[in-house]
Parts: structure tokens; C-alpha cells; sequence
């Protein structure tokens, strides 16, 4: 059995509640907007007429009562929760008053009890109830696609409206013509229990059994219709506060308050899902909106992926592009300096370039030559500054900036001197003493800076 | 059941699609560094080429200083010579001449002379490098006298510019 839980939430954005446990049905239309969920209560016929819309139809939701549904928690000696989860149906079916293979089952939490065990809130209903539920709410008018169960729908709903439990928690819902009660402690569900005769005393007992210790602190949540009027289902309601006393309220709306539960849990992927409507009693119509969701998934998923293929694409289609047009920019221009088309030398344009400029620059040097400084400048400040400091020149020569002189002074603070002077003028030379110098007068070579 | 196929082709599809975008997004970041790279040797390379289009830009603004010249050459050596220091003694050889760029051709002539005082040499000096074209002194040796600011004799290279097409 596949114990496949489908929920309405992923696929609607609005649900019907149908409570159909009494004599009366009471629905209400449910709205999921981003994180938060608003309620209205509908009135039947309307209700009927939206859920059997050819397109657009909500979710419908409804739910098994505690005696059409089984609840219980089931203990595993197994620490791993994956392995547990496939272990529990072997344990659940000992449990069972009836063969597993008769039921739809699910589980709504698992979890870990000890170190080296689990515990499994499994949930079993025969088939036959479930069909004779299908076909009580089909003549009512509705298909439903989610089945719940009471008693996770009350338990959840309360702690939705009233917060977590302080303290043993019994939330009852008065119907009209049964009651329902359901335990928990802290956020933990722990059992549920209905009766069509809350006066008898079972329901006393059966709290007894489920509370540890007797007279310990309890807290009421009430809520169904059987809370208004006289003679109803909460008529028990005194005896059992004073039975188990304990803070006591009344919910808002308490006629609605199951109906309501149903849909915000069909609507929300809250703790403790489920959908008894599963395996081959699932409705036809979720099952085809669960298929069309899944496509859509599917389908956005490769639109996203088709996208981000042609992005990629486009990207390197615009990269090869940038990359073509600077080749291009590079042949052309290299070619342009080459003197002659370069298309055959991809790769090698830049040298290639290189190479005939280089080729063509001694073609030029007479030009810049020619151009240079002239010589003139130069040639009269040394002859000048010879004058003026009395240096007999034997050999002199200029190229352009570089000058190599050979001559002599008065003494060698003059020929300092006249080195200083030329050093000042622009000239990078060294002045060096010579010995060989006509007689009264100091000898000196004057060359350039770093030569030989 | 009748859209099995159709759900199964568009599972193939996508999931190749899916395929596909996965390994391109697994190439992504090499391709994105190789392509990168290949961009910056471009513009490296195109970078190179501007800065061998300034040298060659810098030649040919040299040329034109040349090709807007009236003259294709100076006056003759010893015409500027005599001009310059009259009665001057002078040897001329020839150094060589080669190709210059496109239409000239350079002409280089060693220059000796004899006896000339300071003064001279540097009118001389002017003359010669005040032509357009220029003789442009490329070397100068000067053997001085024994007195000071006497010169016993001067080597002179110079080189010209000859526009050798109209």
C-alpha cells in the first residue's frame, strides 16, 4: 500500500472545510495568502455549487472521525527514522483490530523516543469506512480530495488558535450528536476518543487511562456546535470540568472550529499531515491537479534550465564576438603596419608588425639625424667656456652631446673648473689629470660619463 | 494515461536540458577564464600595435618635415664654404650615401680644414646646418694650436638628406 499523503496546499490556494460529522454540514472556505490563511464560513448550497465547478473548483477537505480513523502512536526499536518509517507498517498491522491490507495508512510524525528507538504517529482507516465517508459527503455534494483525521485536525487547530499546551491539554468538541475529545500534552498529540453517550462514564475512564497521574492539572479547550442549546453533547461539560479541573475556553466560532481545521491544514504543510483519501480511493480530480503541478514543475524547471542554456549560448556567442571583432582590429591594423595583408599569420600579427617596422627604422635615423639638436649650440659654449677659463684645447672631440677633450690649464682648480662649467652646461663627463702637459701647465682628459 | 508519452518526452527533454545546463555550468568558470584570457592577450596585443603605430606615426611626421621643403637639397659644400669664411682652405671626401625612406636618400662627406680660428668654425658651422636640408654636422674633431684658442686643424662629418623622387 502506498501510504502516499497528498495535501492541498501545493496545489490550491483555496480549500473548503467541510465538517460533515453531525446532522448538520458546515463548510467554510478557507484562503491561503503568502504565510497567512483567513476564513469565512459559506453557506451550503453556494459551498456545493463552488466545489462542483467544471473549472477552477477549490480544494474540498473533510475528515474521519476517531472511530472511523485510528490514531495511535507505535514504538520501533530502531534509531534510524528512515528504516523505522519502513518498519512501522509490519508493527502497525499486529496492532490493527483489522489487516492492514484492508486499509489506507499513513504516517503523521516520526520520531525519536530513546536513543535506540522511534515512535510513529501511524494513522489507519478500513477502506470501507473511507468509501462509506466518500459517499456520504458525495451525496452531500462534495468530492473531497483530502480525507483528515479528526483527531490530529483538533489537536493541531487548537494549538494554531490557543498556542501550545502548559500542561495536559483535553480539547473536546461538542457535536451534534457525539463528542469528541482528544489529548495532548506540551505540543505532543497523545490520544483521542469519541462517544455518541459522553454521560455514560466511559469518557471519564477512558481519561483516567490516559492521564499518568490522577487529579494532575489539566487544561479545556471546547469547541462544535453541541456547546449551544440545551440537551446537547456539551451538556457533560460541567461534570467533566469538575471531574479534571483546570483552566476551561471557548473557542471563536466553536460551530466552525473543525471545519476550519481541516481546511488551514489542507491549506499549510503543518506538523501532522494527513490524507487518508490516498492509494486508489485518491480523489481523481487531486490526483490530476497533483499530475498538472508536477508538469508545471517540470515544465518551469526546463524553461529555467532552456534559459539558462541560451544564456550560456548568448554569453559565449558575445564573447567569440568581442573576440573576433579585436582579431579583426588586429589583422587590420597589423597589416596596415606590416605594409601587406596578415591573414594568413593569425597569432603572429603583432611580430609580424614589429619585424617591419623594425625593418623600415634605419630609413629614418638620417631623418631624426637631421633633426637633432644642432651641433653649433654646443660648439660655441665649449669653445667659450675654453676661452674664458684659459684651457689650451690639443684635442677635441663632439658628437652630438658627447665630448672627449684633451687639453690643459693654469692649474687644476681652473681645470675643475671648466669641467663644473661643462657639467653645468648639459655635458655628463668627468675631468681625469694627465701628466703630460706643456711645462708651466697641468695636463687633463675630460670624457664622458661611464665611457672607457 | 493517454499523456504517459507526452509526460515521458517532456521528462527526456527536460532532463537533457537540465544535463546540458548542468555541464555548462560546470565548464562555466574555465570557459569564463579562458575567454577572459584570450580578451586581455587582445587587447594586449592591440595595446602592442598602438604603441608601433606611434614610432611609426613619429617616422613619418620626421619625413614630412622634409617632404614639405621646397629644396630637394642643400647648396654644395664648397659654395657654402667660400660663402661662409672666404679664402678658406678646405679637402672634401666622399663617406658614401645610402637609401633613406621613401624618396630620399642620405649623403655623407668628410670635411678637413686648416688654419681657421674659433669665429670661423662657428660661422661655418652655422652656415652649414642653417641649409634646408641641413648639412648637419654629425662629428666634430678639433686638433687645437699651441697657443691658446688656436686651432691647427678640423674634421668635420657631415651628412644631408637628398629627395631623390619629385
Amino acid at each position: 500500500m502506498n501510504p502516499e499523503i497528498l495535501r492541498a496546499w501545493a496545489v490550491s490556494r483555496i480549500c473548503l472545510g467541510v465538517d460533515a460529522g453531525g446532522r448538520e454540514i458546515r463548510v467554510v472556505r478557507a484562503v491561503r495568502r503568502g504565510p497567512w490563511r483567513v476564513w469565512a464560513p459559506m453557506e451550503l448550497s453556494s459551498a456545493v455549487q463552488a466545489a462542483g465547478a467544471a473549472r477552477g473548483a477549490p480544494a474540498v477537505a473533510a475528515g474521519l472521525s476517531p472511530r472511523e480513523c485510528l490514531a495511535r502512536w507505535v514504538e520501533v526499536p530502531l534509531a534510524d527514522r528512515g528504516k523505522a518509517r519502513r518498519v512501522l507498517p509490519s508493527l502497525l498491522d499486529v496492532d490493527l483490530p483489522f489487516p492492514l491490507e484492508t486499509c489506507e495508512w499513513g504516517v503523521a510524525a516520526m520520531e525519536r523516543a530513546t536513543p535506540i528507538t522511534c515512535r510513529g504517529l501511524a494513522l489507519a482507516a478500513r477502506r470501507e469506512d473511507i468509501t462509506r465517508r466518500i459517499d456520504d459527503l458525495k451525496a452531500a455534494g462534495f468530492d473531497p480530495d483530502i480525507l483528515d483525521s479528526e483527531a490530529l485536525a483538533l489537536w493541531t487547530q487548537a494549538r494554531q488558535e490557543c498556542g501550545p499546551a502548559t500542561a495536559w491539554r483535553m480539547v473536546a468538541q461538542a457535536g451534534d450528536d457525539r463528542l469528541t475529545c482528544v489529548v495532548g500534552h506540551g505540543t505532543a498529540w497523545v490520544a483521542a476518543y469519541t462517544t455518541l453517550q459522553p454521560q455514560s462514564g466511559a469518557l471519564v475512564n477512558w481519561l483516567k487511562s490516559v492521564l499518568p497521574v490522577p487529579n494532575e492539572a489539566v487544561e479545556w479547550i471546547w469547541c462544535g456546535s453541541g456547546l449551544r442549546g440545551q440537551g446537547g453533547t456539551g451538556a457533560c461539560r460541567p461534570d467533566l470540568e469538575a471531574r479534571f479541573p483546570g483552566p476551561s475556553r471557548e473557542v471563536d466560532r466553536p460551530e466552525y472550529f473543525l471545519a476550519r481545521a481541516y481546511a488551514f491544514r489542507a491549506l499549510a504543510p503543518d506538523a501532522l499531515p494527513c490524507n487518508l483519501r490516498s492509494g486508489v480511493l485518491t480523489a481523481v480530480r487531486h490526483q490530476r491537479r497533483h499530475e498538472r503541478r508536477r508538469l508545471q514543475l517540470w515544465l518551469a524547471l526546463g524553461v529555467v534550465a532552456l534559459l539558462w542554456v541560451v544564456l550560456n549560448l548568448v554569453w559565449r556567442h558575445e564573447i567569440n564576438g568581442v573576440n573576433d571583432a579585436l582579431q579583426h582590429r588586429i589583422t587590420s591594423e597589423a597589416g596596415v603596419l606590416a605594409g601587406r595583408p596578415l591573414t594568413r599569420e593569425k597569432g603572429m600579427e603583432v611580430r609580424m608588425a614589429e619585424r617591419a617596422v623594425q625593418a623600415r627604422g634605419p630609413a629614418y635615423l638620417p631623418f631624426e639625424r637631421a633633426l637633432a639638436p644642432p651641433i653649433l649650440g654646443s660648439l660655441s659654449t665649449l669653445l667659450q667656456l675654453a676661452g674664458a677659463q684659459s684651457i689650451q684645447i690639443e684635442e677635441l672631440n663632439l658628437e652630438g652631446k658627447v665630448v672627449t677633450l684633451t687639453g690643459s690649464g693654469p692649474d687644476w682648480e681652473t681645470c675643475e673648473k671648466f669641467a663644473q662649467r661643462l657639467v653645468e652646461a648639459g655635458y655628463r663627463n668627468h675631468i681625469e689629470r694627465r701628466d703630460a702637459a706643456p711645462a708651466g701647465r697641468v695636463g687633463f682628459l675630460l670624457k664622458p660619463e661611464g665611457g672607457g | 494515461m493517454n499523456n504517459f508519452p507526452l509526460q515521458k518526452l517532456m521528462l527526456t527533454v527536460v532532463g537533457l536540458l537540465l544535463l546540458t545546463a548542468g555541464v555548462l555550468t560546470v565548464l562555466m568558470p574555465a570557459s569564463l577564464a579562458d575567454g577572459q584570457r584570450r580578451l586581455e592577450r587582445k587587447r594586449q596585443d592591440l595595446d602592442r600595435l598602438a604603441e608601433i603605430r606611434r614610432i611609426v606615426n613619429e617616422q613619418t611626421a620626421l619625413q614630412a618635415v622634409f617632404d614639405r621643403l621646397e629644396a630637394s637639397q642643400p647648396a654644395p659644400l664648397d659654395t657654402i664654404l667660400h660663402a661662409a669664411v672666404p679664402g678658406l682652405r678646405f679637402d672634401l671626401s666622399d663617406l658614401g650615401q645610402g637609401s633613406a625612406a621613401d624618396g630620399w636618400r642620405w649623403e655623407r662627406t668628410s670635411l678637413i680644414l686648416k688654419t681657421i680660428s674659433d669665429r670661423d668654425l662657428i660661422r661655418l658651422v652655422g652656415a652649414l646646418e642653417l641649409q634646408r636640408p641641413p648639412w648637419k654636422v654629425v662629428a666634430l674633431n678639433i686638433r687645437g694650436g699651441p697657443q691658446t684658442g688656436q686651432v691647427s686643424q678640423v674634421s668635420l662629418t657631415v651628412e644631408t638628406l637628398i629627395r631623390t623622387k619629385p
